[in-house]
């Protein structure tokens, strides 16, 4: 199935004039009965040079001297602002107040203290994350008019406070994330055709815009959003609806994971309170983004693999560099012994389980061993070690309110390195992973308090930490990211394999990016390629070979493969020089580009007069739609 | 925390709005209420089709007869009772604990009421216009033109602490707050941008902002603050410039434009040139669209050292939420921060999205705070409070199954006697655990809000200044004057231009369930629908002029042409939370007689037969 990509080039996606006119047809009736972001395909750049500057009366941009508002509507934040501008002009996020009542603080009534049962302050609403949501991509119990109403509440703020423009003069593009129910567009519109009366709305994909943020024409877009996260791959500034993979894991579950941390390290036992009746989702959510971060790829790894040998009852080494060689030895023993196992049962899931451990094993000894050659470490590595250390030393303090304890402030004073097992629960563990606190330290020293030990059997059964056994709706980002890559055809993935683009209110978390694509890495290598149809436990079928291989050929042959090896390896990395020098990239080389988000792509690309094919008329939608 | 009572006003456009613009297309739509958006003052009578018929409700509390009715225009609507009154009967009543009636409840003091409409306006269903663009800080008027291109902020010398959004001030760097042995008047700088309240100045940030001159703020600091993002944000900008064949230039302005036209025309005309011509055949020349040169990667070192950054300089140098949402890129460190300019502030005058009148209209001059226009709410609807009637009850913990009594007193703010009725659910709507409500005089005549000079001319000749277009007895004029007329007979106390009413309601037992539910089902809120009614003079002529409140009803002129109008709203009374029950204190029929409170004389004697008698209403 690979595509001539010239097919997909910008000039032919559609033919001139008559299909341009029936298209944007098409769309304004078809528009709020289809998941829109879907099915329309966005209006992207490439329409001026197509069917707009024929004879299709939409091109007619020349005339619209008027720059347009840009909106970007995200779940929890909303972003206004003018086009050709560096950042929007507001940002503004949704808070329970904006549920309220005007003059009426709170939701009416107060809340008591859990103990003394006084009260301790206006009674907000206890609802997890609901009330800090715009709208919810789940809306079979969500009253409509009510995300109507805080829309309103919303756009007039931005309106009447930062944008300060009369909202009948200005058109209006809105930017949407790639999965957006058509019910709220639908809403949306409306709403602003009644209230605020723009000329025309123009509806924009967000992944595309992010893409073009990027600079880039093609690229696999992942969006960590706060309800999921979706990943799109774009190419030529199209976005492959068909391909989209969502996970529901993304900055709430994030927020989610840490208040449940918290709460479980100050929480008496036995107590079954949900977290957010006692911490405000806000200081939360704020401590988090101040002070959360994500642990690399290599240790994160390496971390996992001494949960595992805990949970088999192997000895743990120390992170001293001098016990390498003991480790090595067991290491060696470890693994023989379960060829053994594995021989006898035939079942090769337990190895399996084990096998996200080992390549940081083997890197750790190639390390050591050329540590042991060279007995100089680089400065590099002085001064990744000196970081290592900074961070496990650093202590956080940090102070909640918590009215509704006994001491109505509670301060922590927590590890520093505990900030980033948020994450770990949130993105890359698997979801049943149960939440632990940060004060449960006891299952070993430092850092396997945070994450529980897997159960053996879990581990036997193959499932922990095998992403492939989780929830389809959750599975770990890097393992999403892969699967997208995965059903996207080839053409398209050559073209995003070097072009990730990472962006989304929980990217901004520092270490995660990078740490998306290391593991993205390592599971490439670990599956071996991008087969669609796995090759069954391909390591362990080396590795066999190779043992049987060690007994038969002679230590000539194995010789003369490893040369061979490694001179494939050196034109591979020849290739790569190669591709240095232009400035390109390989393809197959897993790279991330930054992004500077979809507002901005929506302003650059009004900013450039590039109108959209497709428009909603304020006169048109006003008369088919009942008032 | 007490907050109770407090009295909201529910904005008719919340009966206006279509329950069922939710997308699904098979479900009913509800039929269009167009009168209600028409103008005209008789529209304004209860129409069959208006699910808020208030006859209807009526008919349903405190025990009347449907056989009142206010005017013609109602005398039909017995036909539809008996269906309603089945059907949708908890449906019609407006719940205050639904999510949406949030966003249309408003104090009396948010609301406009628009004169033509005769109806509340909250402001949702006003459209703003700009009059004018002015600094809140330096009062200096922005002229339009500037207005966006300035980012809406003050380009003089206001700017905002990016820390504490205290106002910042110019101080030179070597300030010594004690000496002014300093040679000169004027500072010599550099000068640094001081917060008074936490001490934060611009030397504070890396690198330091240090300004040579203590004016013109704004374009000093823009040219020290060059943020990465707008550096890559401008190269992505060229980049796409140069794609789309105009490079060099900046397709903001005309001129390009034109070109692009040009070069569309010469395009079409010369397949040949470029070097994209002879693409499938088509005639256009075409650029080969190409990606940014050496987009940003994500690069795994500049992460770490945020994370480190983050461990050695701990919580205390990161921004919180709201000071980062503050600021165009959302830096992550305060010494990131950069003062922010004063966000400008607008003059708005408000038109009636119905009828477009204006409903507010201020000075265009930015120092005065004078309206020209201010149709308030306030001045138009009479305003609601209650009390308790009883000291003992305490607003936050009221007894269940005790008769709560409150005094309800509606003031009447307009120049011209109101007849008010008061319709409230016989239980509280929404809750499993509802409240019975009792009013004991739903409906009652309020006087004119005449001059306090009126008043005491009044009581020497009582009831001959009185409009005579209202039949009904005479009211406010003295104190003295109260007649024995039934209807009046329940009415608590009234004044010149206010009646109070008692109302009783009655808590059942309510669980507490703050901690565990969605909704405090103790917060025991009461809707009450009110409908005013009133003969008011007809003067078309100065409806731009009236300025505040309605013109006075002068009895000089004979032949004065009256109408009557009447309008209708919900409000909801927070009366209180239910505690605990109390021992001893069991349920009870609530339509107990009123025992007469100590020293407060009684009018009339008050029999539960006497409060379930049809109110009618005499008529001429």
């Amino acid at each position: 199935m690979s595509r001539d990509p010239t097919k997909l080039s910008p000039n032919t996606p559609y033919k001139p004039s008559a299909s341009g006119s029936h298209h944007s047809h098409h769309h304004t009736s078809t528009h709020h009965t289809t998941r829109s972001s879907l099915t329309a395909n966005p209006t992207t750049p490439q329409s001026r040079f197509s069917a707009s500057s024929f004879s299709s009366p939409g091109g007619s941009s020349l005339h619209q001297v008027d720059e347009p508002l840009i909106f970007e509507l995200g779940t929890r934040f909303f972003r206004a602002g003018f086009s050709n501008e560096s950042s929007p002009r507001c940002k503004i996020g949704i808070t329970p107040e904006m549920y309220g009542r005007v003059g009426l603080k709170g939701r009416g009534g107060t809340r008591m203290n859990r103990r003394t049962g006084e009260a301790a302050g206006p009674r907000i609403r206890n609802t997890g994350s609901e009330e800090w949501e715009l709208w919810t991509n789940d809306l079979r119990l969500k009253d409509l008019g009510v995300v109507e109403d805080l829309m309103e509440r919303v756009l007039r703020e931005a309106y009447n406070k930062y944008l300060l423009i009369e909202s009948k003069s200005k058109r209006l593009i809105i930017i949407l994330p790639p999965i957006f129910p058509t019910a709220v567009q639908n809403t949306l519109s409306h709403l602003l055709f009644l209230h605020f009366q723009p000329p025309a709305i123009t509806y924009l994909s967000s992944p595309v815009l992010s893409c073009l943020a990027a600079g880039l024409r093609s690229a696999l877009v992942v969006d960590i959003g706060w309800q999921e996260t979706t990943v799109t791959p774009v190419y030529e500034l199209r976005p492959l609806t068909s391909f989209i993979k969502f996970s529901s894991r993304g900055a709430k579950s994030l927020v989610e994971v840490f208040g449940q941390l918290l709460w479980n390290t100050i929480k008496p036992a036995g107590d079954e309170e949900s977290w957010w009746r006692i911490f405000s989702w806000a200081e939360v959510e704020d401590l988090l983004a101040r002070v959360g971060w994500c642990m690399g790829s290599v240790e994160a790894r390496e971390a996992a693999r001494r949960r595992a040998r805990v949970a088999f009852g192997l000895p743990v080494e120390d992170e001293g560099e001098d016990d390498d060689e003991e480790e090595e030895e067991e290491e060696d023993e470890e693994e023989e012994e379960e060829e053994a196992e594995e021989e006898e049962e035939e079942d090769a899931e337990g190895e399996k389980a084990l096998d996200p451990s080992t390549p940081p094993t083997k890197k750790k000894k190639n390390k050591g061993k050329a540590k042991k050659e060279s007995k100089k470490p680089t400065p590099a590595e002085i001064r990744a070690q000196k970081r290592r250390d900074t961070i496990s030393n650093a202590k956080v303090e940090v102070e909640f309110k918590t009215p509704l304890l006994e001491e109505r402030v509670t301060k922590m004073k927590l590890p520093f390195e505990a900030m980033s097992v948020a994450a770990e629960y949130a993105f890359f563990l698997p979801s049943w992973t149960k939440v632990q606190s940060f004060k449960s330290t006891e299952g070993g020293e430092g850092k396997e308090g945070y994450i529980p030990i897997p159960e053996v059997d879990e581990l036997m059964e193959g499932c922990q930490g095998r992403v492939e056994y989780e929830d389809e709706s959750e599975y770990t980002l890097p393992y999403l990211v892969f699967l997208a890559l995965l059903h996207c055809p080839v053409d398209v993935r050559s073209t995003c394999i070097p072009r990730i683009v990472i962006t989304g209110g929980a990217a901004g978390m520092p270490g995660l990016k990078s740490r998306i694509l290391g593991d993205l890495k390592e599971l490439v290598e670990e599956r071996g390629g991008w087969e669609l149809a796995k090759t069954r436990n391909k390591k362990g079928d080396d590795r066999r070979k190779e043992l049987t291989e060690k007994r038969e050929i002679g230590e000539a042959q194995r010789e003369k493969e490893k040369r061979e090896r490694e001179m494939l390896q050196s034109e591979k990395d020849n290739l790569r020089i190669k591709y240095a020098k232009t400035g390109g990239v390989a393809p197959g080389t897993i790279r991330g580009v930054e992004t500077m988000g979809a507002w901005i792509g929506g302003s650059i690309l009004s900013g450039a007069r590039i109108k959209g094919t497709v428009e909603v008329e304020r006169e048109k939608f006003m008369s088919t739609h009942r008032a | 925390m007490s907050s109770f009572p407090y009295i909201h006003i529910s904005c008719p456009c919340h009966e206006d709005r279509p329950q069922t613009l939710t997308i699904d297309s098979a479900r009913p739509i509800s039929p269009s209420k167009s009168p209600s958006k028409s103008p005209s003052k008789h529209d304004f009578n209860f129409s069959p089709t208006d699910p808020h018929t208030p006859t209807k409700r009526r008919t349903l509390l405190a025990g009347f007869t449907p056989s009142v009715s206010f005017d013609g225009g109602s005398l039909g609507l017995d036909l539809d009772d008996d269906e309603e009154l089945t059907d949708e009967d908890d449906e019609n009543n407006f719940d205050p604990r639904d999510p949406r009636s949030a966003f249309s409840l408003f104090p009396i003091e948010n609301l406009l009421y628009c004169e033509d409409c005769h109806q509340i306006r909250c402001p949702r269903c006003v459209q703003d216009e700009i009059v004018c663009w002015y600094c809140p800080s330096c009062l200096f008027e922005v002229p339009s033109s500037t207005v966006k291109s300035d980012g809406n902020r003050c380009t003089r010398n206001c700017y905002l602490c990016p820390v504490c959004t205290a106002l910042l001030a110019v101080i030179p760097v070597n300030h010594n707050p004690s000496g002014h042995h300093s040679s000169s008047d004027h500072p010599t700088g550099p000068f640094n941008l001081f917060c008074s309240h936490c001490h934060w100045t611009t030397s504070d940030l890396t690198p330091p902002i240090q300004l040579e001159k203590p004016t013109s703020i704004s374009a000093q600091l823009s040219k020290l603050t060059n943020s990465t993002q707008d550096a890559e944000f401008i190269r992505l900008k060229q980049h796409y410039a140069q794609q789309l064949g105009n490079a060099q230039e900046d397709f903001t302005n005309s001129p390009a434009a034109l070109t692009r036209l040009m070069g569309l025309y010469t395009g079409l005309g010369s397949g040949s040139g470029g070097h994209g011509g002879s693409r499938k055949g088509r005639g256009v020349k075409k650029l080969e669209m190409k990606e940014v040169d050496r987009p940003r990667e994500v690069n795994e070192e500049q992460e770490l050292e945020i994370v480190e950054r983050m461990a050695v300089e701990g919580l205390e140098s990161t921004t919180s939420a709201k000071q980062r949402l503050t600021q165009p890129h959302e830096p992550r460190f305060l010494s990131d921060l950069t003062p922010t300019a004063v966000l400008l502030r607008t003059k708005r005058s408000k038109r009636c999205r119905a009828c477009r009148h204006i409903l507010v209209k201020p000075e265009a001059k930015v120092q005065t705070t004078r309206f020209r226009i201010r149709l308030v709410a306030l001045n138009y609807i009479p305003s609601l409070t209650i009390k308790r009637l009883d000291s003992s009850i305490t607003w936050n913990n009221l007894v269940p199954h005790k008769t709560h009594r409150f005094l309800l007193t509606v003031t009447n703010p307009l120049f011209d006697p109101i007849s008010v009725s008061l319709l409230t659910p016989r239980k509280t709507p929404g809750t499993a655990f509802a409240s019975k409500v009792t009013i004991l005089c739903p409906e009652f005549e309020v006087g004119a809000n005449t001059d306090v000079w009126d008043d005491a001319l009044m009581s020497t000749k009582p009831a001959a200044s009185t409009p005579s277009g209202v039949s009904t007895p005479p009211v406010a004029g003295s104190f003295t004057s109260f007649s024995r007329d039934p209807k009046m007979s329940t009415v608590y106390e009234q004044k010149r231009n206010y009646t109070s009413v008692v109302i009783e309601v009655v808590p059942p037992e309510i669980p507490d369930t703050r901690d565990t539910r969605i909704r405090d089902e103790r917060l025991l809120e009461i809707p009450i629908y009110v409908r005013v009614e009133f003969e008011a003079e007809v003067d078309r002529d100065d409806e731009e002029g009236g300025g505040g409140k309605p013109s006075h009803s002068g009895a000089s002129g004979g032949a004065v042409q009256r109408e009557r109008v009447e309008y209708s709203y919900w409000c909801v009374v927070g009366v209180g939370r239910v505690g605990d029950p109390v021992e001893g204190v069991v349920a009870s029929e609530p339509n107990t007689p009123v025992r007469t409170p100590v020293g407060t004389p009684v009018k009339a004697p008050r029999t539960p037969a006497a409060m379930r008698t049809p109110l009618r209403q005499v008529r001429s």
